[in-house]
């Protein structure tokens, strides 16, 4: 026994004998499976199953066109079309109803799809401003042992100039920059030096005078030139038209302005906007490099690097050639290096973000389809329906004359009609969804702010609901044309109620994958919420203020801080304020720290918070033993005293208490350190991963060119800028002015995926259920309207009223098993996908299941109580009068 | 008077094809091997069909059930036999050929 199975593919069979008119059916499925038994012999059974795959695609057309009543697809005359253009309207107007749920329920579909299509489209894959066709270039990423490298100054330019299908290389570095021009307050900038044929190859237009060139990036070349961003040309500039050649104090140097970026660029990375480009030499002057260190091979690494190959060769070519072009290059400087080169094609995404950002929009772009096809389900649904209601009026029709090709023209204009409507409202829709993301931000992508709407998704929604609405609502009636035609006004409705009761199972199913999906990440998000951070971060504001570009010596800074604090803790409104490097939740400063047995591991790295005394106040954190640093700790001493994490002294010092214990801990580790207090868990970064592992210092015991305000106080962004305008006045006033921003946003911004996620699947599973309902909810009541005699005739009989709601919600409760039941195992294979952003849950938790199972089966079950109860209603003297 | 019924290109190699097959052979699977091996045209069954069928309804062809084989699945076979309106039909498509390409030959040589 080899266990083939006899004859063609069962599945294509029973398709063939769906898709073929009845006329020649058997002659047609039987003629196919004769040759197909003559080709396995010949060629295979592999073979011949792939010729009768084509064989059924072929099929579908002339049986499809075989169907249509002669002269259906023929123009008519203008008359002709006038008139049935007018009697499909009036078919549409007789029967409001259902003409506006169908319109409402492919609105619905439509919409949901076109809104997150449209969303995604816009977060993540319109094309950047500025940037011209880009086709051949790629981000290229060099990894050493796995972690992320560069190329030194000498290995770029060989690498620039060594041909082998590299027809452009540049490299960008950003560097925070400090700008001042004429009178007005100093102001923070995000620039980027860059290096190679950077504009040319990005294809960036100037907007005035000219962009930087290869040639400007030269080591002897002027460095204090720079391009700068139209935003930079308006808030710095009032966009004066003679700019180009002004002087701009950039980090305290004078770079002269050559041109203004044209088009809106703000740089080739989605989420990043950059302000001002200057050439690769002046990372010395403006960052500070030593001249020696910026073209050295042991110098400053390129790590943003951009390539453009030549475009008849593969990415995977290319790689192989830059991977070998790289061993020869790196083996003249570094022969110890061995580089992995990976491209990344295409510029909609860097190359950190994304695996994430294809997941993410895998989900959504599966939420949307899953909405689209329950809607897509409930229409065919209705639709059928609705055949089946205007069979008699179809006979009538044919009774006084017209024609077959007539009728069915007709419908099809009707369902024509359905599908524009239904587009008109999911229009409507997606614009509604749309709004409720303004504002939302997702980790490192750009804020979302318009919506509008993806012309590509809407021509795909309008083709589907085309499709949908022809296939379900002008096929059926033409092939009613047909059986009307031959004594029609004789026949009665009998529903396809084995398709309908499926497709409205379908949709129960499919609404419980979404609900499954929304529970998990609403119950995720509110698990993120509850995660206790040990810090209490609530109308508290952080503002970095960055010295580093002012003629200030740095041993002025510890006195600056100090009365930056003061003047702050006095103003009006503010209830404590403290020093920290960055503030909770913002950058981190990695350092060092080890206990005095053990050797410094340069892979372990702790994160370190240089704070003032009053930063354990004002963010809530009490030590569990041991003391908090005090203002006696900010004195120049030689053991610094450190207050550790619980999580990092139980690692220091698994054998007993931590406090009095001597470290050695900094940047480098090379401070000398007393423990002399030991917080409780927490968590200075990621909400969502483990308690950190945080050393905190005194603020004075390691002070550079920035230092960040933590303000807590019930301020608005506008009075926080005017005190801190103030101070600074008094205190530092050639001081740029800091951004303040709430610590609160910062947790939200690290959320941002979950919470849109949450959000969208949200308001996908509420439409969905919607749509659910509504489904079943047509077919209960066009069964109860089928049975209405039956149900007469039984209460004639004896039969009690709560009997006939019972039989009907017997019906339903059927439909409703199956669908969850499906629903159920669909969810678990789905809800798979979801597991990277779950947190506290996991993608098959009961009590989820449970949940998302509870309140669909109830809402279905409601839905069926009308139904029932105009059932169990039934007037027997009334209906059985009726023949 | 009747509008006289007339014969399209596809329909004339239909009929053709089945004149070439012989009784039992006579049917919708062979007569698309014929058109594909012989006349280029690889069409489906299902269009196979619908030009008999249209034959049939026109009084060119008669039909009769044939027997049930295993390979067919128990199927039976639809042979189509030419009736001689069809017979007739094909040749006078062939003599209104013809004259008209005499008549292209006369004019041919004339220019």
């Amino acid at each position: 026994m080899t266990g083939r199975r006899e004859g063609p593919p069962r599945l294509l069979e029973t398709a063939l004998s769906v898709i073929l008119a009845s006329k020649s059916r058997n002659e047609v499925i039987g003629d196919l499976r004769e040759e197909y038994e003559q080709r396995c012999r010949r060629e295979g059974h592999r073979k011949a199953d792939h010729w009768y795959l084509s064989e059924t695609l072929r099929s579908v057309g002339p049986s499809l066109l075989a169907r249509l009543p002669q002269g259906t697809l023929r123009l008519p005359g203008r008359q002709v079309a006038i008139a049935e253009t007018t009697s499909a309207i009036r078919s549409l107007r007789r029967h409001p109803a259902q003409t506006a749920t169908i319109a409402l329920t492919l609105g619905v579909g439509v919409g949901a799809a076109v809104a997150v299509f449209s969303i995604a489209g816009q977060l993540w894959l319109r094309p950047l401003p500025g940037i011209g066709s880009t086709q051949s270039v790629a981000f290229l990423e060099l990894r050493e042992n796995g972690a992320k490298t560069g190329l030194s100054g000498p290995a770029v330019a060989a690498l620039r100039s060594a041909g082998g299908g590299v027809t452009g290389l540049a490299s960008h570095r950003r560097i925070a920059l400090t700008a001042s021009a004429g009178q007005a307050r100093p102001v923070s900038l995000v620039g980027v030096s860059v290096y190679g044929d950077y504009f040319e190859m990005l294809g960036v237009r100037p907007h005035l005078g000219r962009l930087l060139s290869a040639a400007d990036a030269e080591p002897s070349s002027d460095p204090l030139i720079g391009v700068i961003s139209e935003g930079l040309w308006t808030s710095l500039f009032q966009r004066d038209p003679n700019v180009v050649g002004q002087r701009v104090r950039i980090n305290g140097h004078a770079v002269t302005v050559i041109g203004v970026a044209g088009g809106g660029f703000v740089g080739p990375e989605r989420g990043t906007r950059v302000d001002l480009w200057v050439p690769h030499p002046a990372m010395v002057p403006l960052a500070g490099v030593p001249p020696e260190r910026a073209w050295s091979a042991d110098g400053l690494l390129h790590q943003e690097i951009l390539v453009e190959r030549s475009p008849d060769i593969s990415t995977s070519r290319f790689e192989a050639r830059l991977k070998a072009l790289l061993e020869e290059i790196t083996g003249q400087t570094t022969p110890t290096r061995s580089l992995e080169p990976q491209v990344f094609p295409g510029l909609h995404t860097v190359p950190r973000l994304r695996e994430s950002t294809y997941q993410t929009l895998g989900t959504l772009g599966g939420m949307a389809l899953l909405v689209l096809l329950i809607a897509c389900s409930n229409v065919a649904n209705l639709l059928l329906l609705k055949g089946i209601d205007s069979r008699s009026e179809l006979a009538v029709h044919r009774a006084v004359g017209a024609s077959s090709a007539s009728i069915v023209r007709q419908h099809m204009l009707h369902s024509l009609l359905l599908a524009v409507a239904g587009c008109a409202v999911g229009l409507v829709v997606a614009s509604g969804i749309g709004l409720a993301f303004r504002g939302e931000a997702l980790w490192g992508l750009p804020t979302f702010q318009r919506f509008s709407v993806d012309g590509w998704t809407a021509v795909f929604g309008l083709i589907t609901v085309a499709v949908t609405t022809l296939c379900f609502g002008g096929l059926p009636a033409t092939m009613a044309a047909g059986e009307v035609s031959s004594g029609g006004l004789r026949a009665t409705a009998r529903p396809r109620s084995f398709l309908q009761v499926g497709l409205s199972a379908l949709q129960v199913g499919l609404s419980v994958v979404l609900l499954v999906g929304s529970v998990l990440l609403g119950r995720t998000v509110l698990n993120l919420y509850a995660v206790e951070s040990g810090v209490e971060i609530d109308d508290v504001w952080a503002a970095t203020v960055d010295l580093r570009s002012l003629a200030v010596p740095s041993s002025d800074h510890a006195a600056l801080y100090a009365s930056l604090l003061a003047g702050m803790s006095n103003a009006q409104g503010v209830s404590a304020v403290a020093l920290d490097t960055y503030g909770p939740f913002g950058p981190q400063i990695l350092g060092r720290i080890a206990t005095l047995d053990q050797p410094l591991d340069p892979e372990d790295r702790v994160q370190i918070n240089w704070v003032s005394p009053e930063w354990f106040d004002l963010l809530g954190v009490e030590p569990a033993s041991g003391r908090r640093l005090t203002a006696t700790d900010l004195e120049p001493a030689p053991v610094t005293p450190v207050v550790l994490t619980e999580t990092l002294a139980r690692r220091l010092f698994p054998q007993g208490p931590a406090i009095g214990q001597r470290v050695r801990v900094g940047p480098r580790g090379r401070g000398d350190g007393v423990v002399v207090g030991v917080t409780g868990p927490l968590r200075l970064t990621d909400l969502r991963s483990l308690p950190d592992e945080v050393a905190i210092l005194p603020y004075t015991s390691n002070i550079v060119g920035t230092v960040t305000l933590l303000v807590r106080g019930e301020l608005d962004a506008s009075q926080l800028d005017g005190l801190l305008a103030s101070t600074l006045e008094t205190v530092v006033p050639d001081a740029p002015m800091p951004v303040p921003e709430p610590i609160t946003d910062r947790v939200n911004a690290q959320l941002g995926e979950q919470r849109v996620l949450a959000r969208l699947l949200g308001i996908l599973s509420a439409l969905a259920v919607f749509l659910a309902c509504v489904g079943l909810y047509s077919v209960v009541a066009s069964g109860v309207a089928e049975r209405r005699h039956e149900f007469g005739l039984r209460i004639a009989l004896g039969a009690g009223r709560p009997l006939i709601a019972a039989l009907v919600l017997r019906l339903a409760g059927g439909i409703v098993v199956v669908g969850l039941t499906l629903g159920l195992l669909a969810s678990y294979l789905a809800s798979k996908t979801l597991e990277r952003v779950l947190f506290g849950v996991g993608p098959a938790d009961p009590a989820s299941y449970v949940m998302a199972l509870s309140i669909l089966g109830l809402v279905a079950l409601g839905a069926c109580v009308v139904p029932a109860t105009s059932a169990a209603r039934v007037d027997p003297a009334n209906t059985l009068r009726r023949p | 008077m009747g509008k006289r019924k007339s014969l399209g290109e596809f329909e004339q190699l239909v009929l053709l094809s089945l004149l070439a097959l012989e009784e039992p052979a006579a049917y919708g699977m062979n007569v698309r091997g014929l058109l594909r091996d012989e006349a280029g045209r690889d069409v489906s069954v299902p269009t196979v069909y619908s030009a008999l069928e249209r034959l049939e309804a026109k009084g060119f062809v008669t039909s009769h059930v044939g027997e049930a084989t295993p390979e067919r699945g128990g199927r039976a076979k639809k042979l189509f036999r030419v009736a001689p309106a069809g017979a007739s039909a094909l040749r006078m498509s062939k003599q209104t050929l013809e004259r008209m390409w005499a008549v292209a030959a006369m004019d041919w040589s004339a220019s």
